[in-house]
């Protein structure tokens, strides 16, 4: 049985900080490593207070994923958007590259989100057809006539692309080294037109 | 591999490896001395698979047919859905050495990528270098999970579902050359 607490109004819930502190602590370390306590700590909260919102760590990370995955979507509707108007499909990539280096949480999304649970794999894969299906939007309009299956897998291209990029982008990895930020978005970003460019007679 | 492909590394425990196996749990200490160094071995097992797949494909002393290793990465992935799985859903880094050993297998392929898409000219300056080896790396990176990807959502009623296996993989191939194609051309 829970009993209602009063919050005094100048208190407004810690929820929104629980969960930004967890994913905060996943990008950076190992998940399996983050526990409760450590969450506890670095959002200056008692253990209990954090079981108080949230049955187990798995449950706050769900959340935090289930937001992240929103943005990430509204990043990629955006794309969508601006390649209708007439922008070349680089742009989904974009917009997605824009996302994963400024919004909150999407390190940990793209970072440390896989193989955590069974129900962060299910958002996972839900945003991934998701992502397939608007790629898919983006590779029509910007090359009309092109075949199902083709556009399909087009569209399974530039999303695996993007991924491959953003987690370049986001490590440091050597994939990256000697170039700057800058110039390796450009890059993507021509590899995504040129692998969506109809073939040359 | 099975497991390890099913649960993820952090769902996985020893003692599913054992029921799966067939073997008590004592019986994989004695072989491996950690989950970690057993999901090494696993590691190393899959990428050695995809290697010989990758060789074979490319017999000594032919014309490189980029073609047919497509071809045959794409049966393989195929035929070989778990590994496959594992070889994508790497965590950047689940073990200490599970970063090392997949940096291994990238540069071996990078490299091989290198020679099929590039007449033996050396770069031109240390920038060039650095943009041959990004654009070269990010597509086989995206060669590979393209493979794997399209198989996994093929299955149940994913996006590509409603397309022939044969249709798909007619796309697939064409697309992996635009891949290639559009790595030739930015270096």
């Amino acid at each position: 049985m829970t009993t209602p607490t009063r919050r005094p109004a100048h208190r407004p819930s810690r929820r929104g900080a629980i969960v930004r502190t967890a994913l905060e602590l996943i990008a950076e370390s190992q998940a399996d490593a983050v526990t409760i306590a450590d969450i506890a700590a670095a959002a200056k909260m008692t253990p209990a207070a954090i079981y108080y919102h949230y049955p187990s760590r798995d449950a706050i990370l769900l959340e935090g994923f289930q937001e992240v995955s929103a943005t990430y979507r509204a990043a990629i509707d955006q794309g969508v958007e601006r390649v209708k108007a007439g922008e070349t499909v680089a742009r989904v990539a974009g917009e997605i590259m824009t996302w994963a280096k400024s919004s909150p949480g999407a390190r940990a999304y793209v970072l440390s989100a896989s193989g955590l649970s069974s129900s962060v794999e299910a958002v996972l894969r839900a945003d991934r057809i998701y992502a397939v299906e608007q790629f898919r939007v983006a590779v029509k309009a910007a090359r009309p006539g092109v075949k199902g299956a083709e556009a399909s897998v087009l569209a399974v291209a530039l999303l695996s692309l993007t991924e491959a990029a953003v987690a370049s982008m986001l490590t440091l990895d050597r994939a990256r080294k000697g170039l700057s930020e800058t110039r390796f978005r450009r890059e993507v970003e021509a590899l995504a037109e040129g692998i969506v460019a109809p073939p040359a007679a | 591999v099975t497991v390890f492909a099913r649960e993820g590394f952090q769902g996985t425990s020893i003692q599913d490896i054992a029921a799966e196996a067939d073997v008590v749990t004592t019986a994989v200490y004695y072989h491996f001395s950690s989950k970690d160094e057993l999901y090494e071995a696993a590691l190393e097992y899959v990428f050695g698979q995809l290697d010989a797949v990758v060789l074979a494909a490319r017999p000594e002393g032919e014309e490189l047919s980029f073609h047919r290793t497509i071809g045959a990465v794409w049966d393989w992935v195929e035929n070989n859905p778990e590994p496959a799985t594992l070889l994508y859903h790497q965590l950047p880094a689940a073990t200490a050495n599970s970063l090392q050993i997949r940096q291994d297998f990238e540069r071996r392929h990078i490299e091989r990528m290198v020679d099929y898409l590039h007449a033996p000219t050396a770069p031109g300056n240390r920038r060039d270098a650095a943009l041959r080896w990004t654009t070269t790396s990010l597509i086989m990176r995206s060669l590979f999970a393209l493979g794997t990807n399209v198989h996994s959502l093929r299955l149940g009623d994913g996006p590509l579902s409603g397309h022939s296996k044969a249709a798909l993989r007619k796309a697939y191939e064409d697309v992996s050359l635009a891949m290639m194609a559009a790595a030739e051309d930015r270096s």
